[in-house]
Parts: C-alpha cells; sequence; structure tokens
C-alpha cells in the first residue's frame, strides 16, 4: 500500500467514491420502511394525547378546588358529567370474527386460522373488539388444495397472489422446510443475470472432469465429491444421471430443462458472479437468513437448502412480479363493529431484482413447463404457451420432490416430504418402478389440475 | 393531517428510505443507528411536511436534519465508542491481486473515516458519496465554504499519517 501516497486529488477522489458507493451497499434492505415510521409517528402521537389528558385532568382538580363543583355529591373525581366516554371503553370485548376473503364464511378451527390470527399478532396491534378480519384465503381454492394428498407422504401447498403477497390457500405441511433442490437453479440464474453477462443463451461446460471447478476462485485444488456407494472421488458436482463423459456446452435454457448440475455450478462459481452474489440474491428474494442449510458453500445451487412450500411460493412470486417482492398476508383487511375498514397490511412490495432479469427466468421456466417429458402432463405445454412457468425440483436420496410456478395472478408451490414419528426428514416414497420420486411427473399432473382451474 | 398529505409523505418515505438509510449508515457507521437516525429525521419532517412538501426538494430538508442530528447526537454522547477494525466480510477473493490491494486501500479508507469526528465525517459522506460541491456542503451544514475546504484537508492529512504508520509497520 506504500506505493499509493494520495498526492494526487483526483486518485483519492475516485477511491472515497468507490468506498463509499461499495460500503452502501451493505445497508441492510427494510421491508416496509413506511410501517414502521406509522407506528413511530401513532406513538407520538398517543403520548401526546397523554400529556393533554393529564393537563385536562389537572384543570378540573384546580376547578374544584376554587368550589365551582364543590357541592357535587361525590364529586372528588371532579370529572364534568358532560363527558361519558368511559363507559363504552369498558364494554366486554366481543372476540373478532375470521372470515375467508369473501367476506361472510367464517374460517373453521384449524391451522388456517391459527395461521391468519398469529399472522395479526405481529403485524396488527390495534383493537380487535367486535372486530372482523377478512383473510386472503380463498375458500374454493383452500377446499381444492386440502383434497389433493399423497399417502404416505405429506403434501403440502401454499398459492398465493405474486402480485400482493395475499396467501390463497394453504393445505399440509405448508410451513415445513424441506431441502429445495432443482428449485434453487433459477436463482442461481437471476443472480447471474443481474451481472448483465450472462443470459439463457449464455453456453456453460457439462463436464467437470474437462472443466474442473474450484473455491474459493484461485486456490487451484478441484472441487471433488465422493460417491455414496462405490466410494469412488468424482470431480464436483454430482449429477443425478452419474458422472457425465465427453465435452458438450448446453445453453442454461436447456440446462434448466434438464435440471443439470453443471452448468449452474460453472455459473455459480464464475469470477464475475460468485457465490457471495448467488446467496445475496437467495435471501432477497425471501429465503430467510438462518433457514436450515442456507450456507455460503458451494452446494447452494444444487439447492441444499430447506424452505418451506410458502417461502418457496413467495420466491418464485417475485418472478412472476417482474422482480418484485411481497411478504406474504394472510390478513385482506379488519374492519371495526361498524363495518368500517380500520386496517390493511403493506403489500407495496420491494424491488429485489430487475425486471428484465426476472423476465429472463420467467422465459426459461416456461420453456421447462413447455416440455412435456417434465411434467408427464399433456396440457402442460398448453398452459406454458399461455405464459405460465414452471420448475421442478427432486432432492437427493428422496428427501424430498418440487414443483413451483405461476402464471400472472397465481402462484402455487406444492412440495412431498416425510418426518417419522420423531419428526426427523424421512424418505418419500412412490417413485416409478420403486425409483427415485420426481417431482415433476409426480406432482406435476396435480399442479397443472390446480392452476388451470384457478389460474390465469 | 390531510389523507392526500399523509399519501404523499407515505410516497416519499418509501421512495427516498434507501438513499437516505445509505447516507445515515455512512454518517454513523452503525446498522442500527443509520435506522434510528432516519426515522428522527423522518419524524421531525412529518410534523412540517404541509411546508416542506411545497418546497421543491423534501429529500435535502431531510438530509439536512439528518446530518445536524447526527453531529448534535454525537456530542451529547458520554461513553466514547471503540472503533473495531472488523476485517470486511469477505467471502470473495477477487483473485487478482490489483483486486485485494485494491481492497485493502478501500477498507483503510474506511476505517478512517470511523475514527474522524462528526463534521469533517460528514463532510466527506456529504462530498464523495452525495456528491455536493462543496458550497452544497456548506449549506447543508450550515457553516462557511472555507471550513468544509479545511475539513477535507485535515481528513486527508489524517489519512496519509494512518497510511505512513500502517506502511512503516510492514
Amino acid at each position: 500500500m506504500s506505493e499509493r501516497d494520495f498526492e494526487r486529488p483526483e486518485e483519492w477522489e475516485a477511491e472515497f467514491r468507490a468506498m463509499f458507493a461499495e460500503r452502501s451497499r451493505d445497508v441492510r434492505a427494510t421491508t416496509s420502511p413506511y410501517r414502521a415510521m406509522r407506528q413511530r409517528i401513532l406513538e407520538a402521537r398517543r403520548k401526546r394525547r397523554q400529556r393533554i389528558g393529564g393537563a385536562g385532568a389537572a384543570l378540573a382538580v384546580a376547578a374544584v378546588g376554587l368550589g365551582v363543583w364543590a357541592t357535587m355529591s361525590g364529586g372528588s373525581q371532579g370529572a364534568p358529567p358532560a363527558v361519558p366516554v368511559s363507559t363504552s371503553a369498558s364494554a366486554p370485548a366481543t372476540p373478532a370474527k375470521y372470515v375467508y376473503n369473501d367476506g361472510r364464511t367464517e374460517l373453521p378451527a384449524g391451522p388456517l386460522l391459527d395461521a391468519a390470527q398469529q399472522y395479526l399478532k405481529t403485524n396488527y396491534h390495534g383493537d380487535l373488539g367486535g372486530a372482523t378480519v377478512v383473510t386472503t384465503f380463498d375458500q374454493a381454492m383452500q377446499q381444492a388444495a386440502e383434497a389433493s394428498k399423497s399417502s404416505p407422504n405429506d403434501l403440502g401447498l401454499a398459492a398465493l397472489d405474486p402480485r400482493t403477497g395475499y396467501v390463497k390457500a394453504l393445505s399440509g405441511p405448508w410451513d415445513r422446510p424441506a431441502q429445495i433442490a432443482d428449485l434453487m437453479k433459477p436463482i442461481t440464474a437471476a443472480a447471474a443475470f443481474e451481472t448483465g453477462r450472462y443470459s439463457p443463451d449464455s453456453n456453460e461446460p457439462t463436464n467437470p472432469d474437462k472443466h474442473p471447478l474450484s473455491w474459493p476462485d484461485g486456490s487451484g485444488a478441484a472441487l471433488q465429491y465422493s460417491d455414496s456407494r462405490t466410494g469412488q472421488q468424482h470431480a464436483w458436482p454430482p449429477e443425478s444421471g452419474g458422472p457425465v463423459r465427453g465435452d458438450a456446452f448446453v445453453n442454461l435454457r436447456e440446462a434448466m430443462v434438464k435440471a443439470l448440475n453443471t452448468p449452474f455450478a460453472q455459473v455459480e462459481l464464475a469470477s464475475d458472479v460468485g457465490l457471495a452474489k448467488v446467496y445475496a440474491t437467495a435471501l432477497a428474494v425471501g429465503m430467510p437468513n438462518g433457514s436450515p442449510d442456507l450456507l455460503q458453500v458451494a452446494s447452494l445451487t444444487l439447492g441444499t437448502a430447506q424452505e418451506s412450500p410458502l417461502t418457496m411460493a413467495s420466491v418464485y412470486g417475485v418472478f412472476a412480479d417482474g422482480g418484485i417482492r411481497h411478504d406474504p398476508a394472510f390478513v385482506f383487511m379488519v374492519k371495526d363493529a361498524r363495518d368500517k375498514m380500520v386496517w390493511q397490511p403493506d403489500t407495496t412490495g420491494t424491488r429485489v431484482l430487475s425486471a428484465h432479469t426476472a423476465d429472463e427466468v420467467g422465459d426459461m421456466l416456461r420453456s421447462v413447463l413447455g416440455t412435456e417429458s417434465v411434467t408427464g402432463a399433456p396440457s402442460a405445454p398448453a398452459l406454458s404457451a399461455k405464459g405460465f412457468a414452471a420448475m421442478a425440483g427432486t432432492a437427493d436420496s428422496d428427501h424430498a420432490a418440487w414443483f413451483d410456478g405461476y402464471g400472472a395472478d397465481l402462484v402455487t408451490a406444492v412440495a412431498l416430504s416425510r418426518v417419522d414419528s420423531n419428526g426427523n426428514a424421512a424418505k418419500i416414497t412412490g417413485g416409478a418402478e420403486g425409483g427415485t420420486v420426481r417431482g415433476g411427473p409426480v406432482l406435476g399432473p396435480m399442479w397443472v389440475e390446480f392452476m388451470e382451474k384457478f389460474g390465469h | 393531517m390531510k389523507a392526500a398529505q399523509e399519501d404523499s409523505f407515505r410516497e416519499f418515505v418509501e421512495g427516498s428510505w434507501h438513499r437516505l438509510l445509505r447516507t445515515a449508515y455512512l454518517l454513523t457507521g452503525d446498522h442500527g443507528a443509520a435506522e434510528d437516525l432516519v426515522q428522527t429525521a423522518l419524524m421531525r419532517t412529518y410534523k412540517r411536511w404541509g411546508a416542506i412538501e411545497r418546497g421543491d426538494a423534501p429529500e435535502v430538508y431531510v438530509r439536512r436534519v439528518m446530518v445536524n442530528l447526527n453531529i448534535s447526537a454525537w456530542r451529547r454522547r458520554r461513553v466514547v465508542e471503540h472503533v473495531v477494525a472488523e476485517p470486511p466480510e469477505r467471502p470473495e477473493p477477487g483473485g487478482r491481486g490489483d483486486y485485494q490491494e485494491a481492497h485493502a486501500v478501500r477498507d483503510e479508507l474506511w476505517r478512517t473515516v470511523l475514527t474522524m469526528p462528526p463534521r469533517m465525517r460528514t463532510v466527506f459522506v456529504l462530498r464523495y458519496f452525495e456528491d455536493l460541491s462543496e458550497a452544497e456542503v456548506a449549506a447543508v451544514m450550515g457553516c462557511a465554504v472555507g471550513s468544509v475546504k479545511s475539513q477535507v484537508a485535515r481528513g486527508l492529512a489524517r489519512l496519509r499519517a494512518e497510511l505512513r504508520v500502517e506502511g512503516s509497520a510492514r
């Protein structure tokens, strides 16, 4: 550093500018600044009212001292009779009524009601006595979701509106984290597209033997994995079809359709993208920091992280809404006893990807849905032609299977997972001819049916 | 406050929040303090929003409030913070020598900025992050252009001294 003596002004000025620009990017994103402001403003108002109220009481007491009301019986409280406010405030509170989005049908007790109550508890701090809580849930969609089962595995489903984050239906273990597997690939692609140096047509190698990957970059040692059955060492990353022969290149679109690991691993560890960027993108699109196995390691792009169906629906919602992220909302509005709207969640959302990136990812996911061999559903290509997009995921060793995708107004994620009696993850079953349970053929047809019925 | 004003305030908060937060972070060097600073400045703005909104640049107003709040908060505090020279998280080594060199220099700059007294630090942030001219910086801080210039000069002298110490230690 000694050779940099900062004698020339323009040199250090540029250095300061670069440093500040770099540092300012460390700032944590706040999802809803206005909501936080609003709370503070209301708090300040409440304090002010208390002060004014206090002053009013002091005046009344002073008046009593002057003897104006001295003759009144029990006048020690001193309140002028013209203020009967206190009686209505102490009336017993009627519990709030929770209804479906139609505004009429009451929500039955169960996980859906619990979820809405929990959401309101964290987001709304006002009075709920006699209130009607209109939730975001759609009764028809909810019934269809609850009807879909996949015994003996657990089928978790989450459907929401990508334009607002309004949750439409939740069934099964919709909040149980499971290995997301191939669902991570669009996020790796998004990180690459954000740099402006990649597109769905970018070619990447398929054989890690011929194009070894290393991390940290420049360390020289090629990444390897050992095959759990044979114990042999192979060049990382593994592919579900076993080690690749030849030296073919594919573009990222084809790699997405075939769910190949190597091309996305190449992108993830490329010096102009990098692991940090992929990790940051995963957090930005809504995978919660601290999710199980969501780590800044090379296998991040293989989808080793575990996320819930609700999270994955909202993550793919970012692609559906042109790069804007909306936090899932369970409540549409709160109405008071006189049917007046008193609260609605903020659904503005935050831009986390450029619209261009979101479109390019969507374009690739339309190709995935349009490939009949992926879903095994004959009507999937027609849905893709209408603009629907999706990705299928198959986790290693039968830990989970996924199908996640969207149309313009609905994003639905379905996942198969299973836990044993101790609550530990167990293997799912039901693959064709006893083979791996693959997300596409196992979940694709039911996803297609659900979206044909409710999506646009 | 009228509903229309409330709406325009909301729009303003949502539109300018991130920019303000970045500046606040550079001014305070701390995530929590930055958020608090922006919120307090916006609270003041909210009280006078009717008048401020009619002026053409509410953001200029908020920035000025933020700068003054931060300087007086620093004056009021008793405990001297220990600036921990945290090595930045760098999970992505560039591999190329010149990149790492550039990074080391920037890290050094940031650490120097963190140890600067608040007026000096404010001058640097406004001048080189917000890209204000010397005259604009003086206007925001309510001081003479000459003191802006002298703060920059002293800041640089400090930086040179620090770099020299670093250099000789190696």
